[in-house]
C-alpha cells in the first residue's frame, strides 16, 4: 500500500511533522542559587539643604483675588483691556470718541462663582499710565517698585457693593460698572481716550479690608474673563443712524498680593509657599550608587516629608512637587531675588531651573506625603542627571496663600538585582 | 516543489530547539544520532540508512542508488523528581547526493545547541521593607542556540575504502532572561549570545579487514575546530516590565530611552571541539550486523563568557555503544531494517559533578518505492545520574525520519 503514497503527499507529510515540531514547553528545576543580593537596601543621608525663593509669578492664575487670606493681603487686581473690539470692522477705543459716534452708555462687567455678603466696595480704577503696557504677567509685590504707583497714578472710575454677591443657575454672579452721565463722561476721558492715556488698564480694588477671600474670573477664564461693552449711535449721514454696541475683552490680568513674611523659623524646616515662592533644595548623598552594579533597580524609594505646621484647613489640598536640577546648588544659604546679592554671590545663585526628566507630584495625605524617586535615582545611576539635588515646591495648583512647613524623613531606598 | 518545501524548511529550522537538564550546562546539550535512522543503533558512523550507509558519515554515501532528502524530528520527554516535560523539535535536514558511485555530496541543517531550560524559585520569599513585607520569586530561563550549517563531501578511493569530509559553519543566537517578579511585578536581566565558528569533520573508511572471510567495515571520524567558536554577548540594562509584554519599551522603569545602551562583549574560542570516533561493524549473517563504536570529545574552549545558567560545563564525554541490525533484502517484500543498541557515556564537568549515563536504542526503519524511499522510527531510553539540582533524569527521546529518493544526474530518456 507504501507505493501508492505519493512524493508530494510524503512532503506534506514531513513538512507539517517540521511544523509541528516548533511547539516548546517550559522545564521548570527548583532552586536558585545566591540569594542574598537580590534585594538591598540602603539609607540615603541628607548633606546638606537650602530654603530660597524664587522670582513668583501668577500671571496665568484663572482667578483674580481679593481679600485677606492666610496672612496674605491681596492689595489690587490689574486687567489691561484689548485696544481694538472683537468685531469687524475693528473698532478702537479711541475711535468711539469721534464726532459722529455718540456714547450712550459703558458697562465693565466680571464673573464670580463666589458668594459673599460683605460690607465693602469693589472699586475700579483706571490707571493713568503714559505707556501702552504698565505691568507684566510677573507684577507682584516684590517687584511693585519696577513699575509706576499704580494707587497713585489712578482715578476712580466707579465703584459697586459686594453686600450680596450670589451665584445664579449658571454658577456664577456677574459684577457690573455701569457709565452713564457723569460717570461716563469720566470713563471717556480716562479709559477710552487711549491716545492720552495708552495703558488700557483697570485697577480692581476692595476699600474696606475683607477678612475672606473673594474671587473673579481673569483673563485665562475661558470665556468668563473681564469685559468691556459701549453702547452708542453712529452717524454716518443725515438720514442714517446707526444704534449699536461694540465689546472689548481683557488681554491679561494679574493680582498683587502681599504674601506671608518668609520668616526665620522658615528657614529650619522645608518651607513652600507659592506666594513668596518660597522653596526648597536638599542635597543626598549619593556615593553608593556608583558601586552599584549596572543592573541594580531601584524601588520603593520615597521622599516622605511629615508636616510641621501649615496653614491649609481641613478641605484644602497640598501638591508638592519634587523636581532634579539641571545645575548644582553653589550657596547653600537663604537667596532671594529681591536681596540684594553679597558680592561673592551670583544671580544663579537664586535661579534653579527643574530638569523636565524628573518632575514628579505627590499630594499631603493624613500629614505626610510620599514622594517616589526611584526614577531619579535610577536616572542619576545611568547618568541622565548629574546632581545629587532635589528641588521641592508648591504645585502651582495650590492656592498661593498656603504655606506648609515639613520635616523630612529618613530616606531607606530599595534595589534589586534580577 | 522540492526546492519550495527546502527553503520552508529552512526558514523554520532556526527556531526549533529541544531541552533536557544538561541544556544548563555551558552553552548547552548537544543532540546526538540526528538522524531517525542512525538513532536505533546509537552510532553516527556505521550504516543504519541503507546497507552501506550512514547519513552521519559522508564517506558511506557514495553506497547510495538515488538521491535522499531526509527530515527527521525528534519528541523528547524529560522525568526528573516529579515532573516532566515534552518537546518536539527538529533534529536534522539533510540533502545527499551520489555521484557515479564514486563521490557524494551533501548538504544539511540541523541545530547544534539547545539552551532552553528555566529554573525557577521553589517557594516565596519574604523580604521586610519599612515594616512591609515583598514577596519574591526568581526564574533563570534560556533558550534558542546556534545551529549547524554543513557542506559534506564523500569520495571512494578504490573497492576497499572510502574518505569524506564535513565542513560545518556555525551560526544563530541564543537568549537568556533572569526574571525577579516582586509582588507580581516582573524585573527583567536579557542578554543574547551569537555564536559564529566553523568546524570541520573527516571521516575515512575501510573494509580491508575480513573475519571468516567477511569485511568488517571499520570506520573513524574526527572533528575539529577550524575556528574555534566564537561568542558576542549582548548584555541589555535590567528594567521593571511595567506592561508584562517581556521586551523593554517606553512604558517599563527606566524608559528604554533612559536605560544604558547594550553592553557587547566578545569572547574568541569559548568553544574549541576536539573528538574522535571509531566504528567497527560485522555482518556476522546475511543482512545482519554486529556494531560497535566508541567517542573521545573534548571541549579545550576558553568558557571565559560562563553564561549558562549552571556553573559548569561539559568539558569531556567519552562513549560506548553496541549495536545489533538487520537490514532489509533489496527489492523483495522483506522492507524493514530492525535496530537495537545499548549505550553508556560519562561526561566530564567542569566545576560540578560528573555526569553517566545509560540507555537503550530500538529503531524499525520502512522501505517503501522504487526509490528506496523510507521511513525510520527510533527509540531511545536514557537515565542521566549526577544532574546538577536534580541529579536523576530519564529521557525517553522518539524520532520520526521521512528520506525521499529521487534519481539525479541521469539522462532522462525522451519521450
Amino acid at each position: 500500500m507504501i507505493r501508492f503514497i505519493s512524493k508530494n503527499k510524503i512532503l506534506t507529510t514531513s513538512l507539517f511533522l517540521f511544523l509541528v515540531s516548533c511547539s516548546e514547553e517550559t522545564v521548570l528545576y527548583n532552586e536558585i542559587e545566591n540569594k542574598e543580593e537580590t534585594i538591598q537596601t540602603a539609607s540615603l543621608p541628607e548633606t546638606n539643604n537650602k530654603i530660597f525663593q524664587a522670582f513668583p509669578n501668577f500671571g496665568s492664575n484663572s482667578k483674580l483675588f481679593f481679600g485677606n487670606e492666610k496672612e496674605s493681603e491681596n492689595l489690587f487686581s490689574l486687567v489691561q483691556m484689548t485696544l481694538f473690539s472683537g468685531y469687524i470692522p475693528p473698532t478702537s477705543l479711541v475711535d468711539l470718541l469721534a464726532d459722529s459716534i455718540q456714547v450712550d452708555s459703558a458697562m465693565v462687567f466680571f464673573e464670580s462663582a463666589d458668594s459673599l455678603i460683605a460690607t465693602s466696595n469693589l472699586s475700579i480704577y483706571s490707571v493713568l499710565g503714559d505707556q501702552d503696557s504698565v505691568f507684566s504677567d510677573s507684577t507682584n509685590y516684590y517687584t511693585l517698585e519696577n513699575f509706576l504707583d499704580f494707587e497713585k497714578n489712578s482715578t476712580l472710575l466707579g465703584e459697586i457693593s459686594l453686600a450680596s454677591i450670589l451665584p445664579d443657575t449658571t454658577g456664577y454672579d456677574t459684577l457690573s460698572y455701569v457709565f452713564k452721565d457723569e460717570s461716563l463722561d469720566n470713563f471717556k476721558q480716562y479709559f477710552l481716550d487711549s491716545d492720552t492715556y495708552p495703558a488700557r488698564t483697570l485697577m480692581l480694588k476692595v476699600d474696606n479690608p475683607l477678612d475672606e477671600l473673594f474671587t473673579i474670573e481673569s483673563n485665562e477664564a475661558a470665556n468668563r474673563g473681564p469685559k468691556l461693552r459701549v453702547w452708542y449711535k453712529s452717524f454716518v449721514d443725515e438720514a442714517t443712524t446707526i444704534d449699536t454696541f461694540i465689546t472689548f475683552f481683557s488681554q491679561k490680568d494679574v493680582s498683587v498680593f502681599r504674601p506671608p513674611t518668609i520668616e526665620n523659623d522658615d528657614m529650619n524646616y522645608i518651607t513652600l509657599n507659592s506666594g513668596s515662592a518660597l522653596r526648597s533644595i536638599i542635597e543626598f548623598d549619593l556615593g553608593f550608587i556608583d558601586s552599584l552594579s549596572r543592573n541594580e533597580l531601584f524601588k520603593n524609594s520615597n521622599l516622605v516629608l511629615s508636616v510641621e505646621s501649615s496653614n491649609l484647613t481641613e478641605d484644602d489640598e497640598f501638591y508638592v512637587i519634587v523636581s532634579a536640577l539641571q545645575d548644582s546648588v553653589v550657596n547653600w544659604n537663604f537667596t532671594s531675588p529681591f536681596v540684594d546679592l553679597n558680592p561673592n554671590e551670583s544671580i544663579s545663585d537664586t535661579t534653579y531651573l527643574s530638569d523636565p526628566n524628573f518632575i514628579i507630584s505627590r499630594k499631603i495625605e493624613e500629614n505626610e506625603v510620599k514622594i517616589p524617586i526611584q526614577a531619579f535615582l535610577q536616572g542619576y545611576k545611568n547618568g541622565l542627571f548629574q546632581y545629587d539635588e532635589l528641588m521641592l515646591y508648591s504645585a502651582p495648583v495650590n492656592s498661593p496663600f498656603d504655606k506648609v512647613k515639613f520635616n523630612l524623613n529618613a530616606i531607606e531606598v530599595l534595589y534589586v538585582e534580577p | 516543489m522540492w526546492s519550495r518545501n527546502f527553503l520552508l524548511a529552512l526558514f523554520f529550522i532556526s527556531t526549533l530547539f529541544s531541552q533536557n537538564s544538561m541544556s544548563g550546562y555551558g552553552y548547552g546539550s548537544s543532540l546526538e544520532n540526528t538522524d531517525a535512522a542512525s538513532s536505533g543503533v546509537s552510532n553516527s558512523l556505521l550504516p543504519s540508512f541503507k546497507s552501506n550507509v550512514s547519513l552521519s558519515n559522508p564517506s558511506t554515501w557514495h553506497n547510495l542508488l538515488f538521491t535522499y532528502l531526509n527530515t527527521s524530528i525528534d519528541v523528547q520527554n524529560a522525568n526528573f523528581q516529579s515532573q516532566s516535560s515534552n518537546n518536539f523539535s527538529l533534529s536534522t535536514m539533510k540533502l545527499v547526493i551520489p555521484w557515479k558511485q564514486k563521490m557524494s555530496f551533501g548538504v544539511a541543517f540541523e541545530p547544534y545547541l539547545f539552551r532552553e531550560v528555566t529554573i525557577t524559585d521553589s517557594t516565596m520569599t519574604a523580604f521586610n521593607f519599612n515594616d512591609e513585607d515583598l514577596f519574591y520569586t526568581r526564574m533563570n530561563s534560556s533558550s534558542g542556540g546556534p545551529s549547524l550549517g554543513q557542506l559534506s563531501f564523500g569520495y571512494k578511493l578504490n573497492e576497499f575504502d572510502s574518505v569524506g569530509s564535513t565542513l560545518s559553519i556555525i551560526f544563530g543566537s541564543s537568549r537568556a532572561t533572569r526574571t525577579l517578579t516582586i509582588d507580581n511585578e516582573n524585573h527583567l536581566l536579557q542578554s543574547r549570545d551569537y555564536f559564529s565558528g566553523a568546524m570541520m569533520d573527516l571521516f575515512y573508511s575501510t573494509k580491508r579487514l575480513k573475519i571468516k572471510e567477511k569485511p568488517v567495515f571499520l570506520s573513524i571520524g574526527l572533528e575539529l575546530p577550524v575556528r574555534g567558536i566564537n561568542v558576542e554577548n549582548d548584555s541589555y540594562q535590567a528594567f521593571l516590565d511595567l506592561n508584562d509584554n517581556n521586551y523593554h519599551d517606553t512604558n517599563d522603569f527606566p524608559d528604554v530611552g533612559q536605560a544604558l545602551l547594550p553592553l557587547t562583549q566578545k569572547y574568541d574560542n569559548e568553544l574549541q571541539i576536539n573528538s574522535y570516533t571509531l566504528g567497527a561493524d560485522y555482518e556476522f549473517s546475511p543482512r545482519k550486523h554486529i556494531q560497535v563504536e566508541v567517542l573521545n570529545w573534548k571541549d579545550s574552549g576558553n568558557h571565559n563568557l560562563n553564561s549558562s545558567l549552571f556553573n559548569g560545563y561539559i568539558e569531556s564525554k567519552n562513549k560506548l555503544s553496541i549495536a545489533y541490525m538487520k537490514f532489509a533484502q533489496p527489492f523483495s517484500r522483506d522492507r524493514y531494517n530492525f535496530k537495537g543498541s545499548f549505550f553508556i557515556q560519562n561526561y566530564g564537568v567542569k566545576n560540578l559533578e560528573n555526569i553517566n549515563e545509560v540507555g537503550l536504542g530500538l529503531g524499525v526503519g520502512v522501505n517503501f518505492g522504487i526509490t528506496g524511499n523510507q521511513i525510520d522510527f527510533g527509540y531511545k531510553f536514557s537515565k542521566r545520574s549526577g544532574l546538577h539540582l536534580i541529579d536523576k533524569e530519564t529521557l525517553h527521546t522518539f524520532n520520526v525520519g521521512v528520506s525521499i529518493g529521487d534519481l539525479w544526474f541521469v539522462k532522462r530518456r525522451e519521450i
